[in-house]
Parts: structure tokens; C-alpha cells; sequence
């Protein structure tokens, strides 16, 4: 039953601080591809390798099914809607102290639907996205001693909200995230709510010789002095179907950082779409804990779909 | 833990439980059979990639970031131990008993419904009782006597023929002149009646079995499916009457005012209770062990199961209101120690200390058979193992 459950759910050791691992970095609310109409689809399992003093201990996670929309409605006009995790709260851990023995468990996240507008101004496009984020998360914390156990458990339940806006231009992007909270009740306990992070992104695209780059300065900012304001940056570089980035993603929660190398490659389906398989490895780091995440992520996107339709 | 060393291409696999030696050994067959010599350590990397089988305490600091989590155990003092006693009603029990030592005797009592007010023509009338096998029974003689009153299988006691009525004499009213004799040896008792006999325990209103000798006899009820009968032989066919209504009833020995006693049959219990510590104030209990000595035991069976259950009110009388069973233990008969994870009633009393009333140790089920254990005065602890919650996030 404990296997089937850890291949239900997903998560980080470090998703058991704060309101967990922010799934939400680097994430702009910009279309990907102007002016059609497109359904993607992403399954997105993940390979977790913990390493502390020469141990190693590897967990397989699996993540809910992603999936987005963009309709073009008018010329340079266009609607979106989808659905994201925002903030994964899973995680799988064990302690052992002397006699005691526990057990950690954790499975839920702040998931996000979301839905938006954008306009595109000549070379410009404007974006805007409302989200209402949602979820529920338990936590079992099974504890063993002298061969007797007990169980103790948390159930959380998530409401809230978030806003997006962005301007892009060929060569540079703004992007603001705001006005987000969430509203965590636990069992049998009052409501917290909890102010989520301004985050501002930056992004630069200059082509060097026949490499068109992506660079993204990001920085969240957090009220909660409980947690960091971490600065990110991230570079990208695409060529046919073929892309690469790197990243340095310091975690709101203190001394976490992380740092990734997405590897991605598109596979065009005539008439269709694309497959798009992305490869991220991931290395996070805590003092003397690593932890290594390798997890494929397979995208498709189908294309103006709603074209053909009225064809 | 197990390590895997192949000396040839001085790969090491040090992996978290048996079953990567064995993959790891599997593959290095395989490599040896089809000459895969390059991609083996890629074979192996991917195992280990793609199967997770360990649950080392690997990030387990990450834990404690949502509390100390580091158990501290204390030892709560005791309050005060008594023993308390009733006389309380056998007819549920799943065994019958009769016999007699210095402190105790146990008579069993049946009746039976016949069909027909008189049979013609038998060939055979036998009275058929089965020994319980899970006790050591011993050989005794015993006589049968046919009872001058009804009495109430749920209700009757060694001095209640029913809830509202005595026996004229404790132990039962019952013809002095025997109908049968017998001695309780193998399997199953048999004895045969006549006719005139036939007749006599149809006008009566049951039968009771007392024991003539020292040493106990376990039969089986009707509640344990195998219920005493007589049967009716007639041409060859045998009509079995099972039956009616059976109950055993025991007289024992008053509890002794500073000895603690366990016991069945003749019911004794232990109350027990300790004094709430607020060193434990808004911990969580993680580990909870009720422990207490046994010096002598009086059982006829090799072991005994012992349950615990806690108070719901403070201790007033033998019948103060209890929870149900929040522990159950089975002890060999001569252990000396006897140790009881009330974990659960730990946690309740860190919850609630205003409701830490104590709670009752006693044999369970508590009229399964005539038994009794004594234990050591002061010898009752109760050691704790608690840690400080985790904090919600």
C-alpha cells in the first residue's frame, strides 16, 4: 500500500517546510506561440534521489495530468485557460532516533486553475491571467518505539487567489505576479491565511549568431520574514527543435537552493501539433543534503484545432 | 544492508536492501551469458534510477523543522492499586465447569427440552458432555443431581437462582440423592440413564454436576456450539436433544485487603491508577508501558489473556463505568512479568487529565473459566515515551 501510494504522489524532502515546494518559478503568464489556437497536455512523472553521507535513498513520484488552452477570438486577441500545481506540499521521510522511529508522509498541493487574456499590439503583447487556487494536503506522521506505533495526521484544505499581468516585446519581457493569498484551514484549528509572494520576471531574448537566447532574472518577494526573497536567474537557448536552460533557484524556504538543466526536444506531428520531451535534472541542496530529481516531462500540443473546425 | 563488489570491472553497487544484491547478481549472469560488458553499469545505474526499495532516515532533519521530535520517557507514580470483586452471572461463558480445591468450587447446571412428554420403545438414553480441550482437566468424580428449582442461565450465581431471587441453600436447590455417578476422564463424558431416570429429568427443572473430588473440569456450552446433550436411541436412529439453557456458578475466596488479584470465574479485578505528570502537558504519547509482577497463578490452562480498560468515571464500585478494552495481552501461565502497550490511554490522559480516573486490569473474557493471578504489590508501572507534536505548517 506504501508503494502505491508514493507512486501516487510527488514531492521534495524540503516540501515539508512552509506551504511546500513552489512549483511556479520561471513560470510567465506569455503565450507560447502567437495567434493560434492550442491544446497542451503534459504528464510530468519524477525520479527523486536523496543523498546524505554517502547514503542514497531514490523515490519515483508521479504528478497530476496538466493541461492548457488558448483560443484566438478576435485578430491578436486571444483567451486561456489551464490548470497548474502551485505549490506541491508531498514528501516522504524517515527518522530514526535512538528508540523512536517515524515515519513521514506527506500528499497534496495548492493547485491553480487559471484563466487570462491576451492582446498582441503590433511586436507587443499584453497578458493578463486571474488564478483561484484550491487543493487539500494531509500529512501522517506514523511514529514506532519498542514495537508499538501511533499515527498522528493533518488535513489542510486551500482556497485562494492570485493575479498575473505581463508585457512582451520581441526582445524583452516584464511580468508581475500579486495580489496572492491563500486561506489554509486546518482540522480542527482556525484559518491562517497566508500572503503569497510578489514575484517580478525579467527576461531579455538576444540571438547570438543562430542561437536565440532566453535570460530571466526573477525575483519573489516574500512579506513573511519567516522565508527567504530569493533572486533567480535562468538562461535558455533554442535551435530547430532542439533547447537547453539552466537555472539557479534559490527556495523561499531558508538554505534550500536549487539548481536545474532542462534539456528539450520537439518532435513536430504533421498536421497536428508537437510532442515537446523535456529532460530537467534537478539538484537541490540543503548543508550536507542533496537532492537529485530527474523528471521527463512530455508535452503535446495540438494546433489550431478550432481553426480547422470552422474550415 | 547489502554490498555487491565485482572485482573485474570494479563497479560497487552499495544499495539499501537485499533484493539490489540480487538484482545486481542477476545482471552480472546476464552480462557473463551475452557479453554485455558496456552497457552492465548503465543497466545497473537504471535499476537504481528507476526502483526505490530503501527507507533509510535520509533529510530527516527536514522533519524537525516542524518540531523537536526527540522522545523523552518518564515514569508516572502510582496512585493506589486495589483489588475489587463480584459475584457475576457464567451463562454467556463458552465453557462449563465443575470441581473444587481449598478456595473454590464450580458446579455447572443444564436443562433440557424434550419433544414428547414420554417415549416407548428406546434403546439407549445417554447424557453426552464434551470436555473443552484447551484446559488441563482433571480426572475427578463428580455425581448429578436433579435441581428443585428453575433457574436463569443469565442471571444465575452461586447465591442467585435469579436476579430477584435466592436459592434457599448457596450453591443451588437440588435433590440430595444423586441420580448418577461419574468420573470426568477422556474426551467426552457419557453416562445412561433409564426409562424411570428419564422420567425424572424430564419433571425436573434442570440438573447440576458437583464435583466430588479436588481438581477442575472444563466442558463446552452451547455457547461455544458444542452444547451438552441427551441422546435418544430408537431403532438404530439417535434423536439428540440438546441443551436448553446451561450456566456454570462458583464460590471463591474474598479478596484479601492488601493483595491484588486477577480472576475469572469468581471475578477479581485490579484497579489501578497513576498520577497525571505535566511534564507531558500538550506532548504526544508515543510509547505506553503498563507493567506489573505475577507471583502465583491458578489457571487450568497454559495461558491467559489479560485486558485493560479505562475508567470513564472516578472509582466508586465494582461497577463504575468503563471504555472498552484499550489493551489485551497474552501471558503464559508462570510469567512473572507481564508488560501492556495502553498507549492509546496514555494519550487520552495527556488529552484529557481531568478524566484520568484509572483504569481496571482484569482477565479477559471474564467468566471464560475459574482462574486467578496474583500480583505483586507495588510492583505496577507505567512508563511513558512522548515527544513533542509536530507543528501544522
Amino acid at each position: 500500500m506504501s508503494i502505491l501510494i508514493a507512486l501516487l504522489v510527488n514531492g521534495s524532502v524540503f516540501s515539508v517546510d512552509g506551504i511546500g515546494r513552489d512549483l511556479s518559478t520561471f513560470r510567465t503568464p506569455f503565450l507560447e506561440t502567437q495567434g493560434i489556437g492550442q491544446i497542451a497536455f503534459t504528464l510530468n512523472p519524477e525520479y527523486t534521489l536523496l543523498s546524505q553521507g554517502g547514503d542514497f535513498r531514490g523515490i519515483f513520484w508521479t504528478n497530476p495530468l496538466k493541461l492548457s488552452i488558448s483560443i484566438p477570438v478576435i485578430s491578436g486577441f486571444t483567451v486561456m485557460a489551464g490548470n497548474l500545481e502551485r505549490f506541491d506540499q508531498s514528501y516522504d521521510i524517515y527518522l530514526q532516533d535512538s528508540t523512536l522511529r517515524i515515519h513521514g508522509l506527506g500528499e497534496g498541493a495548492i493547485e491553480e486553475v487559471y484563466a487570462g487574456v491576451n492582446k498582441d499590439i503590433g511586436p507587443v503583447s499584453i497578458v493578463a491571467t486571474g488564478s483561484y487556487l484550491f487543493g487539500t494536503a494531509w500529512e501522517i506522521w506514523n511514529y514506532s518505539i519498542s514495537g508499538y506505533t501511533i499515527i498522528d495526521t493533518f488535513l489542510y484544505h486551500y482556497r485562494g487567489r492570485m493575479f498575473n499581468c505581463g508585457l512582451r516585446h520581441k526582445i524583452f519581457s516584464v511580468a508581475y505576479e500579486g495580489f496572492g493569498e491563500v486561506r489554509m484551514v486546518k482540522l480542527e484549528e482556525d484559518t491562517l491565511t497566508i500572503d503569497l509572494p510578489q514575484r517580478l520576471s525579467i527576461g531579455v531574448y538576444p540571438k547570438i549568431g543562430k542561437w536565440p537566447l532566453g535570460i530571466v532574472y526573477e525575483h519573489s518577494l516574500w512579506n513573511d520574514t519567516a522565508y527567504n526573497s530569493p533572486h533567480r536567474f535562468r538562461i535558455s537557448a533554442h535551435r530547430g527543435v532542439f533547447g537547453v536552460a539552466c537555472y539557479v533557484s534559490p527556495w523561499y524556504i531558508k538554505d534550500v537552493t536549487e539548481y536545474g538543466l532542462d534539456i528539450n526536444y520537439a518532435i513536430p506531428l504533421r498536421n497536428v501539433g508537437s510532442a515537446q520531451l523535456k529532460m530537467a535534472f534537478t539538484m537541490r541542496q540543503k548543508d550536507g543534503l542533496r537532492e537529485f530529481q530527474f523528471a521527463p516531462k512530455l508535452t503535446f500540443l495540438l494546433n489550431e484545432l478550432f481553426t480547422r473546425r470552422r474550415k | 544492508m547489502g554490498n555487491y563488489r565485482h572485482g573485474s570491472d570494479e563497479c560497487l553497487a552499495r544499495v539499501s536492501c537485499d533484493s539490489w544484491v540480487w538484482v545486481y547478481y542477476k545482471l552480472d549472469l546476464l552480462r557473463n551469458m551475452v557479453m554485455i560488458n558496456a552497457m552492465n553499469r548503465y543497466i545497473v545505474l537504471m535499476c537504481l534510477l528507476l526502483v526505490a526499495c530503501n527507507e533509510l532516515p535520509i533529510g530527516d532533519d527536514e522533519l524537525r523543522v516542524r518540531g523537536d521530535l526527540e522522545p523523552q520517557f518518564l515514569e508516572l507514580s502510582r496512585f493506589s492499586t486495589f483489588t475489587e470483586h463480584k459475584e457475576v452471572n457464567a451463562g454467556t461463558a463458552q465453557n462449563l465447569v465443575f470441581g473444587m480445591n481449598e478456595e473454590y468450587e464450580a458446579r455447572s447446571m443444564l436443562s433440557f427440552e424434550f419433544a414428547d412428554s414420554s417415549y416407548q420403545g428406546l434403546d439407549e438414553i445417554k447424557l453426552v458432555l464434551i470436555h473443552s480441550s484447551e484446559f488441563n482437566n482433571d480426572t475427578i468424580a463428580f455425581s448429578i443431581h436433579l435441581m428443585d428449582e428453575q433457574f436463569s442461565e443469565t442471571e444465575a450465581t452461586w447465591t442467585d437462582r435469579s436476579i430477584d431471587e435466592l436459592w434457599q441453600t448457596p450453591g443451588g436447590d437440588f435433590n440430595s440423592d444423586s441420580i448418577r455417578f461419574g468420573v470426568a476422564e477422556a474426551d467426552s463424558i457419557v453416562l445412561y440413564f433409564n426409562y424411570l431416570e428419564l422420567a425424572q429429568i424430564q419433571a425436573a427443572d434442570g440438573m447440576i454436576i458437583i464435583p466430588r473430588d479436588t481438581g477442575f473440569c472444563y466442558l463446552s456450552s452451547k455457547e461455544a456450539g458444542r452444547a451438552a446433550r441427551i441422546e435418544l436411541k430408537k431403532n438404530d436412529v439417535t434423536i439428540p436433544i440438546l441443551a436448553e439453557t446451561d450456566c456454570y456458578i462458583v464460590n471463591g475466596p474474598e479478596p484479601v485487603l492488601l493483595e491484588d488479584w486477577i480472576g475469572a470465574g469468581w471475578i477479581f479485578r485490579d484497579f489501578v491508577r497513576f498520577n497525571y505528570d505535566t511534564l507531558l502537558d500538550s506532548s504526544m504519547a508515543v510509547y505506553a508501558e503498563l507493567s506489573f509482577r505475577c507471583s502465583e497463578y491458578f489457571a487450568s490452562r497454559d495461558s491467559i489473556e489479560i485486558g485493560v480498560r479505562q475508567l470513564l468515571e472516578p472509582f466508586s464500585t465494582f461497577d463504575t463505568p468503563t471504555g472498552p478494552l484499550i489493551a489485551l495481552e497474552r501471558v503464559g501461565v508462570g510469567d512473572t512479568l507481564v508488560k501492556i502497550d495502553i498507549v492509546k490511554h496514555a494519550q487520552r490522559m495527556i488529552e484529557h487529565p481531568d478524566s484520568n480516573f484509572g483504569f481496571y486490569i482484569a482477565i479477559s473474557p471474564q467468566n471464560y473459566d475459574v482462574s486467578r493471578i496474583k500480583l505483586v504489590r507495588g510492583s505496577h508501572r507505567l512508563n511513558i515515551g512522548y515527544v513533542l507534536p509536530p507543528q501544522p505548517r
